[in-house]
């Protein structure tokens, strides 16, 4: 008898451990999860599939297929949003106006969906929920229900919204508590004023652990030889400096306040560019 | 001791392995894990043979082609690190902890007696202390620790207290996030 071949196991793709350990990590619900489903469905299935609603896909033999008693009535197979869908749900509950550059949109970031969304949710707010999720996992919007478990918030957070669930990290055991930190974003718009003047706005800046506003207002009044202030508009702080300085405050960030790159974006006619 | 704060650069040494500590090191396996004894020369070939890292005085990893399968601390048996373990599970001497202890063993603890006579656990009664074990869990597939035992089966199932098996190397500790070692 031969040696047995070695088998090859699935380790999980954000903490490394075999999927079936990985609700004793601190990152279950907002990473671990949604990549599993991503990337091994069947898998997903088998471990997590018992609680949810099931549509038998590979039922073709079975005439009537048996739904179980949680799925509602349009089912046949609900599929998730692609991020076109997405973007254009997005669009359609904040700014139609913008629903033509989609396509433009997607085409620029495409491969880097997760930060296009995370940036659009910064300036618009929450993202509006896919049926899909809500079918499969029975999530209820914010709105319908006040409660929301805590299961089903970490799984809205896999839509990617602002408040992003950072990765904690790989420590396990009991005494590990998981890290919600907000994700460093900070974008830069312009707004017009009368006749030629503009106004820049830098909104997510107390999402950087390193800058405090009142320093980063005064430190944009020197740089840019113009008033800057701060205002609180509906729970955010944004800092407005009057002239049009999107371009050279993105780098001034960068440099002065060691924010990376990646995390700053400037809004350039609706488009998110990452600051160069 | 254990891997928890490990990192590939702990290691410092490497040197090739002579043939005669390759040989004591699989009949050192061989006699922990009698399953392994058909299948030893096959997984550790003569060639290429092992390298050894040398981590501190009285710890040593074994590679094969850059891959930690082995280690050895100066008194204790030789283990096997769980990577190595998930691809060939059948062929370890194991045994099979209840969930409670599932999150405990994850942060680095050491298992409790109870945790192997509790309802779902399993334990052979003829192990005897020292024996090196691969632990799993209630439940689960895949091992979750490689360790061995600090009381006799018998013992451990009599008393119930104290600590019944020392963990060297748990799912997710630095060890395991070593996937090679250059």
């Amino acid at each position: 008898m031969s040696c047995p071949a070695p088998l090859s196991i699935i380790y999980c793709s954000k903490c490394g451990v075999p999927p079936e350990y990985c609700p004793f990590g601190p990152d279950f619900q907002s990473h671990c999860m949604p990549a599993l489903i991503r990337e091994h469905p069947a898998l997903a299935q088998q471990l997590y599939g018992s609680q949810e609603a099931t549509v038998p896909k590979s039922d073709s033999d079975d005439p009537a297929p048996t739904v179980s008693k949680t799925v509602s009535e349009e089912t046949t197979s609900l599929e998730p949003w692609t991020p076109t869908e997405r973007l254009t749900a997005f669009y359609n509950k904040y700014d139609p106006t913008k629903i033509p550059s989609i396509p433009t949109i997607l085409t620029k970031y495409s491969g880097k969906e997760d930060a296009l969304f995370t940036a659009l949710t910064v300036k618009y707010g929450d993202e509006p929920l896919d049926p899909y999720l809500k079918v499969k996992y029975g999530i209820v919007e914010e709105d319908d229900e006040e409660v929301v478990s805590e299961g089903v918030s970490g799984l809205k957070l896999a839509q990617g919204l602002a408040t992003k669930k950072v990765f904690a990290g790989k420590a396990r055991g009991t005494s590990v508590k998981s890290v919600e930190k907000t994700c460093t974003r900070i974008v830069i718009s312009k707004s017009k004023l009368q006749k030629k003047k503009w106004q820049t706005i830098v909104i997510g800046l107390e999402t950087s652990p390193t800058i405090k506003l009142k320093e980063a207002s005064q430190a944009f009044r020197k740089r840019f030889a113009g008033s800057s202030s701060v205002k609180d508009v509906a729970g955010r702080k944004e800092v407005i400096i009057q002239g049009d300085h999107v371009e050279e405050c993105g780098r001034f960030i960068v440099e002065k306040f060691k924010v990376k790159k990646e995390e700053v974006w400037i809004d350039e006619d609706g488009e998110f560019v990452n600051v160069c | 001791m254990s891997f928890k704060r490990f990192q590939s650069s702990d290691c410092s040494t490497s040197t090739p392995v002579k043939a005669s500590v390759q040989r004591y090191l699989k009949s050192s396996l061989v006699e922990s894990n009698p399953l392994l004894a058909p299948h030893i020369d096959s997984l550790i070939p003569k060639k290429p043979p092992l390298t050894a890292y040398k981590v501190t005085s009285f710890l040593t990893l074994y590679t094969l082609n850059s891959l930690p399968i082995l280690f050895e601390t100066r008194d204790g048996p030789v283990l096997p690190t769980l990577r190595f373990v998930h691809q060939y599970p059948s062929l370890f001497t194991s045994c099979r902890v209840d969930s409670g202890a599932i999150p405990f063993i994850l942060g680095g603890a050491n298992i409790m007696c109870p945790g192997l006579v509790n309802p779902g656990s399993e334990l052979n009664e003829d192990y005897e202390i020292g024996q090196s074990v691969v632990v799993y869990a209630e439940g689960k597939e895949h091992a979750l620790a490689v360790g061995h035992l600090k009381m006799g089966a018998k013992e451990i199932k009599e008393v119930n207290k104290g600590m019944g098996c020392e963990v060297a190397h748990f799912i997710g500790d630095g060890l395991f996030e070593t996937k090679s070692i250059e």
